[in-house]
């Protein structure tokens, strides 16, 4: 039931994201999800050491869990950088409005995922979580606007 | 509670993994340069990420089928042996196009490689770094190879779309 429930919400989430104008190249999706995965994976160890998030017990919950993590994660950051990179272009308070409705999004799902059981989080590991997912939002979009310039100076443009 | 533990004890492990990183990243300077930067960087991040990726899957509970160096949980040993594989992922492409392979030689260049690759981790098990509990080492050529198949499908396509970004500059 859960893991259905989560296959079809990652169907949709990337169906959605398939069909959604883009406004980044597409070697910056494909590096911007790698960096992504990369500093989540390792994020998730780290909390997982302090015992402050566990995974299920459950293969089915399991293997909900990765969906989750391993492609709606990395889909909802594509998401937000192409809405910072938009509204950073209008004003940098703009890109920040983006930056705390993506923090927002993400600290709002985490108790879903504690109910359905996907991902479980200790007293404040629901905190640090939301803590740690700020400072991997900062990392994206650091590595993001580095990736560009670097693309740039490779292709000669101003 | 520590977030990234230090080794139990700095042996065989610890040193294997060191002396292939500095070999490695050495290496990477060395040939000729056939890509454009930002594609090979791409390349070794893919390298570098997907074996995180497996590891951060079936490493750890429910499924738990093998254990990485000294702890069965993440320790630093661990994040330098996942920059290890960024150089081999390199190499496989590098091979790839250097020697220009193409058509049914591309199946036997994979092969290859992912029995070059099952080879170092039979080697990597003997001196601690893989611990296989629930896998085997047909399990990892059968990975390496498709996940090798997985990164010349991806290469390729970041090429093409380099090169008609750099025909539009």
């Amino acid at each position: 039931m859960v893991l259905g429930a989560y296959l079809v919400a990652t169907l949709i989430i990337v169906l959605v994201f398939a069909y959604l104008p883009k406004r980044l190249h597409l070697l910056e999706l494909w590096f911007n999800a790698i960096v992504h995965v990369y500093f989540y994976t390792y994020q998730f160890s780290v909390l997982t050491n302090l015992k402050l998030v566990s995974l299920p017990e459950s293969p089915d919950k399991a293997a909900a869990s990765v969906a989750v993590r391993f492609i709606i994660f990395p889909v909802i950051v594509l998401l937000y950088l192409q809405l910072y990179d938009k509204w950073k272009q209008r004003s940098r308070t703009a890109g920040f409005a983006a930056f705390v409705v993506t923090g927002a999004l993400l600290l709002l799902a985490q108790p879903l995922f504690q109910w359905t059981g996907i991902i479980r989080y200790s007293n404040n590991g629901i905190y640090w979580s939301a803590l740690a997912w700020i400072v991997l939002l900062g990392i994206n979009s650091g590595c993001m606007t580095a990736f560009r310039r670097l693309v740039r100076k490779e292709l000669l443009l101003p | 509670m520590n977030p990234l533990p230090l080794p139990k004890r700095f042996d065989a492990n610890e040193w294997s993994i060191i002396l292939s990183l500095a070999a490695g990243y050495a290496a990477l300077f060395l040939p000729r340069r056939l890509f454009p930067f930002p594609v090979s960087l791409l390349i070794v991040l893919f390298g570098i990420t997907v074996p995180k990726l497996f590891d951060a899957t079936l490493a750890v509970p429910p499924f738990e089928l093998y254990d990485i160096n000294d702890y069965p949980k993440l320790e630093l040993m661990d994040v330098a042996l996942h920059l290890v594989y960024g150089p081999f992922a390199y190499f496989f492409i590098y091979g790839y196009a250097r020697f220009r392979i193409r058509g049914p030689s591309t199946i036997a260049w994979i092969v290859c490689c992912s029995l070059l690759g099952v080879g170092i981790e039979w080697l990597g098990t003997l001196v601690g770094v893989y611990t296989h509990k629930n896998w085997n080492l047909l399990y990892s050529f059968f990975v390496y190879g498709c996940l090798q198949g997985l990164l010349l499908v991806f290469s390729r396509l970041w090429l093409r779309s380099w090169e008609t970004t750099k025909k539009r500059a």
